[in-house]
């Protein structure tokens, strides 16, 4: 990336530096046309990483059998990010240069080659040139667009208002839509007659007082030895030969580049587009609610040709909570070939959630038990929107992996989990390390039925160390706590207390000699780093741990 | 819409808006711009601004992520008590500080962010039930209007003058504070 940035400021700023008539322009031109053509490349690229159904695509297609390449689809984010703040820092540079060249437009005003001019005359003043021509008063339009977009963009603002940051950012189309203005403006010129006016050649017609150049010129062609700056010295002894012109410069403006650069990622995104809202347009039939401990809530529905991979999450959209918000939430169960039904566990937390929440499960029944079918008729219309890609698909193509869930992180988990227990045997995964990490006790019977019927099947297919289960319950009051009586197999697996990562680490290299172990974390930041930084540690087993990192917001 | 909270992206947008002023008085200051003493004060009001905006005010609800160093400047600006509490007055403040970096080419960039970080925080101080409901409080969006309408007039009356004319900005001036009294005058209590 940074090798391409370079790449292309370098090679414009050579072109413009050899343009012959510099009269006009220095520094400005070199500066404003290196950060553009960057800039173009930016603005192509950014708009790939959010092409998610796409990617989606990508990742879950033969097409891309190696799994380092799957893991550069996990960084799409971080890309997307890093070609904004490229945005960012080299729209600064193309702005500040091109005021120079504005400045230097109205003052160095050619009256030789008038068509070469952006002044119409000397000395106009330069914010008349800023905000009366198509170029400036789109770019400025474009900064204020960038200002907002960028200022909304901050971890601060995505983490506290979320929605600054999406409504925000959803001005891009605004900004692309100047953009293409931008260039049309015809600025830039080259000259389409170089054969019958060559540059350097003497107009007989032309008064002596615009002719100071050429003295020198002479002087230099035969008194002196070749100056440094010439390099190609077998060109200018071609050039020694003085030419007359025969006509008038002729001058065309060029195509703009833009055009071509943007098109085909801008076409791309808006294909996709439309393809979600066709397809998410149809509502989806909420099948049963039910209400679990903790702010908990699951909703089993169906959906005609919905198909999703374990890990993969969705949009939901309902129009009755909230016309414009849509929220992603990772599917716990996902439709197979017997069974079409999927799920989503939701956590309640937050004013959405909150809405929904009341809307699905009226609270006079929240506490009580209310028969599915009453309430089937009286569900509001919902929409969902993907599946979308998640780093978590790839946990069944390791031959063992290391899941670590947080709290109701443990969601995409689940889908695996679901789809282990439906059949395992078509998956390169034999031993899956499961680590679930909760506050409350209550929070395990979220999927304590799953993990029970899944440990029993192993247990009966003789296969016991397929599935590892180790739960954690991170805050106690010192009172000796079980999940339920018919739990056996999880309270004896229940640890009171954090686990001691490094020591659960050695164990499984020690266990898996020589391996490459896939490590999936969804949970706290802080859960994340540290399991980061210790699966990039060494060990003395010769097994490798790969991590897998999620990113959110 | 009602629990976003806009006065936290205006004091991002005004911290930009201070680092764009400064970057675009260099570029004036450097370059000799014809009068370029308006870039070098975009430099002092960019630094004065950036200094204002640094430390990120404390969130209605959850927690709020500190500036990196913020607790030295936050000492500091504590020190004017509600003129530096209060977001009309730094809604003013800023309005006022970003027209006269509106008259020079390099800084007029900086001129229209700090006029929307302006904009913003006038807005987060329309009550919340009245946002719900879309209404707006009369008084204050007519104050709000004769704000813009007046930094409007301001720009056009110096538009393309030379130094001389300078002059001329007092009167503007006066009648911007006037209305500005006028607009604290109405705020709640």
């Amino acid at each position: 990336m940074l090798s391409a940035v370079t790449g292309l400021g370098s090679i414009e700023s050579t072109v413009a530096k050899n343009l012959p008539v510099v009269s006009i322009h220095q520094l400005g031109l070199c500066l404003s046309r290196a950060s553009a053509s960057v800039l173009n490349l930016n603005c192509s690229l950014i708009l790939l990483p959010m092409c998610r159904i796409l990617l989606a695509y990508l990742r879950g297609s033969q097409k891309v059998p190696s799994r380092r390449t799957r893991r550069l689809l996990d960084k799409s984010r971080t890309f997307h990010i890093t070609c904004g703040v490229t945005i960012c820092i080299f729209s600064g540079v193309h702005v500040a240069a091109h005021l120079v060249n504005a400045l230097n437009f109205s003052v160095n005003y050619s009256e030789d080659f008038v068509e070469l001019n952006a002044a119409r005359y000397r000395n106009e003043d330069p914010r008349k040139l800023l905000f009366t021509t198509v170029p400036g008063l789109t770019g400025v339009c474009m900064v204020v667009v960038l200002f907002l977009m960028i200022t909304a963009s901050t971890y601060a603002i995505r983490v506290s208002n979320y929605d600054i940051f999406w409504y925000t950012h959803n001005l891009f189309f605004v900004f692309y839509m100047l953009l293409m203005l931008h260039v049309s403006g015809g600025l830039l010129k080259y000259q389409t007659n170089l054969d019958t006016h060559p540059p350097g050649c003497i107009n007989l017609n032309r008064t002596s007082s615009q002719n100071i150049s050429l003295p020198e010129y002479f002087s230099e062609h035969f008194h002196e030895p070749f100056p440094e700056e010439f390099s190609k010295p077998e060109e200018f002894t071609q050039n020694t030969f003085v030419k007359i012109c025969m006509e008038e410069p002729r001058f065309q403006a060029n195509f703009p580049q833009t055009w071509l650069w943007i098109s085909g990622p801008l076409c791309l995104y808006c294909a996709e587009r439309l393809y979600r809202y066709i397809r998410s347009n149809k509502p989806v039939t909420i099948i049963s609610v039910i209400s679990h401990p903790s702010d908990v809530m699951e909703i089993r529905m169906v959906k005609e040709n919905f198909k999703a991979r374990p890990g993969q999450y969705i949009i939901l959209h309902c129009p009755s909570v909230s016309a414009l918000e849509n929220h992603p939430f990772t599917l716990t169960m996902c439709p197979t070939e017997t069974k079409a039904t999927f799920g989503v566990h939701l956590k309640i937390v937050g004013d959405w959630t909150e809405r929904f929440r009341d809307i699905l499960l009226p609270p006079s029944s929240q506490d009580s038990e209310i028969l599915p079918f009453i309430q089937s008729r009286n569900y509001p219309k919902l929409y969902i929107d993907g599946p979308f890609g998640s780093p978590f698909e790839e946990s069944l193509n390791y031959e063992v992996s290391l899941c670590v869930a947080g709290g109701i992180g443990v969601t995409p988990f689940a889908s695996i989990l679901n789809t282990l227990l439906d059949d395992w045997k078509p998956y390169k995964l034999r031993r899956l390390y499961f680590i679930w990490v909760c506050r409350d006790i209550q929070s395990f019977h979220w999927f304590a039925d799953l993990l029970c019927m899944l440990h029993n099947k192993f247990w009966q297919e003789n296969r016991p160390d397929y599935v590892n289960i180790r739960l954690y319950l991170s805050q106690t009051d010192g009172i000796q706590k079980i999940i339920g009586e018919k739990y056996h197999a999880l309270n004896s697996r229940l640890f009171i207390g954090r686990p001691r990562w490094k020591l659960l680490f050695d164990e499984i290299a020690k266990y898996n000699r020589g391996k490459t172990v896939g490590v999936f974390c969804c949970g706290p930041n802080s859960l994340s780093k540290t399991l980061h930084k210790l699966s990039n540690q060494n060990n003395s087993y010769g097994t490798r741990f790969e991590y897998n990192k999620e990113s959110f917001s | 819409m009602g629990q976003i909270e806009w006065a936290m992206w205006a004091n991002e947008q005004a911290l930009a808006s201070g680092l764009i002023l400064i970057t675009g008085g260099i570029v004036a200051t450097a370059g000799r711009f014809t009068q370029w003493y308006f870039g070098a004060y975009s430099i002092v009001a960019g630094v004065f601004v950036c200094l204002l905006e640094y430390p990120r005010g404390k969130r209605k609800k959850g927690s709020t992520m500190e500036r990196w160093g913020q607790k030295y400047m936050t000492s500091v600006v504590k020190l004017f008590g509600p003129l530096t509490r209060n977001y009309y007055v730094r809604a003013v403040l800023h309005l006022l500080l970003s027209v006269p970096a509106g008259f020079l080419l390099a800084t007029i960039l900086g001129t229209a962010c700090l006029a929307i970080a302006s904009g913003i925080y006038l807005l987060r101080q329309v009550p919340p039930a009245h946002r719900g409901k879309r209404t707006l409080n009369q008084t204050q969006c007519v104050c709000g209007v004769k704000c813009a309408v007046l930094s409007v007039c301001a720009f056009h009356v110096c538009k393309w003058s030379s130094a001389s004319r300078l002059i001329d900005l007092i009167p503007s001036s006066c009648q911007a504070l006037f209305w500005a009294v006028a607009l604290l005058h109405h705020m709640p209590p």
